[in-house]
C-alpha cells in the first residue's frame, strides 16, 4: 500500500528517481554507450521519444539549451509530470490541486495531444 | 496516481438533510467521484473552489461552480471575508445545533425558506429522479435534464504515466496511450462509465506495452550502439 502522508510519498518519489537515475548512469558508465534507438537505425523515423535520453543526460548536466535541442518537448513534459507528481504527493493543496485540474482537463490532454503529434510531424520533416 | 482524498472537501453533513431549506440542490465532482446532494451553503462553507465541477437540476451537463450565479456570488463573499473555510460543516451539524445551519439557510434564501420539502427529499433518497421533481423547479424547463447519476468513481486515466510512455524511447506507443487517457475523463463526466472505463483499460495496455518494450529492448539497444 502507497504511504498517505505527503512527505512520505516525496520520500517515495525522490528515492525512485534517484534509483532510476543511478540505475541508468551505471549502465551508461558500465557500457561507455548511450544506447541507440532500434526503430530509429532501421526506419529513420524519429518519435516523441526520440533523443529524450541525450535530452535527460543535458539537464543531468544542467544543460537545459542541450536538452531543449535534443528532445524539444522533453523539459517541458518533466514540468508537466512535476505538476502531476506535486499533485499526488500532496492532493489536499487547493493550489496544486487548481493548477492539476486545469492541466488534466479534457481540453488541455487534447492540447497536449496535439502539440506532441505535431511536434512528431515536424521533426520529422525538418530534420530529414 | 492513486486518488487520495482532499480534505478541504470532505464533507460530512450526510446528504438529504432535512435542515437544508435551500431551493436549489448540488452535485459535485470530488477527487473524480460524485457527490451529493448538498445546499449551496454546504458547498461554500466545506471549501468549494470555483472550479469544481458542479451539477443541478435544469443543467445538461457538469460546469465549474463559478459559472453558477449563486455559488459564484456565495464564493466571493467567503472569499472576501477573511473567515477561513469551516473544514466541519458535518461536526456541526452532528453535534446537535441544526438550528443555526437552518437559521444560515434561510438567511442566505429568504424567499424560499418558507416551505420545507423533507417529504420529497425522503421519497427520493441520493438521486435526482426526473419524475419525482420537486415543487421549486423552474416552470419553463420543460424536458428533464439528464441526470448523472453515479456514485462509481472516474476509472483512473493515467496521464503522467501517458506522459512517460511517450519520452520512453522507441515504438510511438505513448502517443494512444495519451489519446485514451485524454477520452476517459470526458467520457466520464458524458455518463458513460462503460466507456470510460473501456479507455482506461486501452490506456493501461499501451503504456504497459510501451514500457515493456522499452525495457525488453534495452540490451539490444546498447548492443546496437557499438
Amino acid at each position: 500500500m502507497l504511504p498517505r502522508r505527503p512527505i512520505l510519498r516525496a520520500a517515495l518519489l525522490f528515492a525512485a528517481g534517484a534509483a532510476l537515475i543511478s540505475f541508468y548512469l551505471l549502465a551508461v558508465n558500465l557500457t561507455r554507450a548511450m544506447p541507440r534507438c532500434i526503430i530509429h537505425a532501421i526506419t529513420g523515423l524519429q518519435c516523441p521519444g526520440c533523443g529524450s535520453q541525450r535530452a535527460l543526460h543535458a539537464i543531468l548536466g544542467g544543460d537545459i539549451a542541450g536538452a531543449v535541442s535534443a528532445n524539444f518537448l522533453l523539459p517541458f513534459l518533466l514540468l508537466y509530470l512535476l505538476v502531476l507528481a506535486a499533485r499526488w504527493i500532496n492532493p489536499s493543496s487547493t493550489r496544486v490541486g487548481r493548477l492539476y485540474s486545469r492541466l488534466t482537463s479534457p481540453l488541455a490532454l487534447r492540447v497536449l495531444l496535439a502539440v506532441i503529434l505535431l511536434w512528431f510531424i515536424l521533426r520529422n520533416i525538418i530534420h530529414c | 496516481m492513486a486518488p487520495a482524498p482532499r480534505p478541504e472537501m470532505r464533507i460530512v453533513a450526510s446528504p438529504n438533510t432535512c435542515n437544508s431549506l435551500m431551493g436549489m440542490e448540488y452535485w459535485i465532482i470530488v477527487d473524480n467521484r460524485h457527490a451529493g446532494p448538498y445546499t449551496a451553503t454546504q458547498l461554500v462553507a466545506a471549501g468549494l473552489l470555483p472550479d469544481t465541477l458542479v451539477w443541478h437540476e435544469g443543467l445538461t451537463d457538469w460546469i465549474p461552480a463559478g459559472e453558477v450565479t449563486e455559488l459564484a456570488a456565495m464564493i466571493a463573499v467567503r472569499d472576501n471575508s477573511d473567515i477561513p473555510a469551516d473544514n466541519s460543516v458535518g461536526a456541526q451539524a452532528d453535534a446537535g445545533t441544526p438550528s443555526t445551519d437552518a437559521a444560515d439557510d434561510v438567511a442566505q434564501c429568504p424567499q424560499q425558506a418558507t416551505e420545507s420539502f423533507c417529504g420529497d427529499f425522503n421519497s427520493s433518497p441520493g438521486v435526482p429522479q426526473p419524475a419525482s421533481a420537486p415543487r421549486w423547479q423552474q416552470p419553463q424547463e420543460t424536458a428533464p435534464a439528464p441526470a448523472p447519476v453515479m456514485s462509481e468513481p472516474c476509472p483512473p486515466a493515467y496521464i503522467a504515466w501517458s506522459v512517460i510512455a511517450t519520452v520512453i524511447c522507441c515504438i510511438p506507443l505513448g502517443i494512444p496511450a495519451i489519446v485514451y487517457s485524454s477520452m476517459v475523463k470526458s467520457a466520464y463526466y458524458k455518463g458513460d462509465i462503460a466507456k470510460a472505463r473501456r479507455y482506461s483499460n486501452l490506456a493501461q495496455w499501451f503504456i504497459i506495452l510501451a514500457i515493456t518494450f522499452g525495457a525488453v529492448s534495452w540490451p539490444f539497444q546498447i548492443a546496437f550502439s557499438f
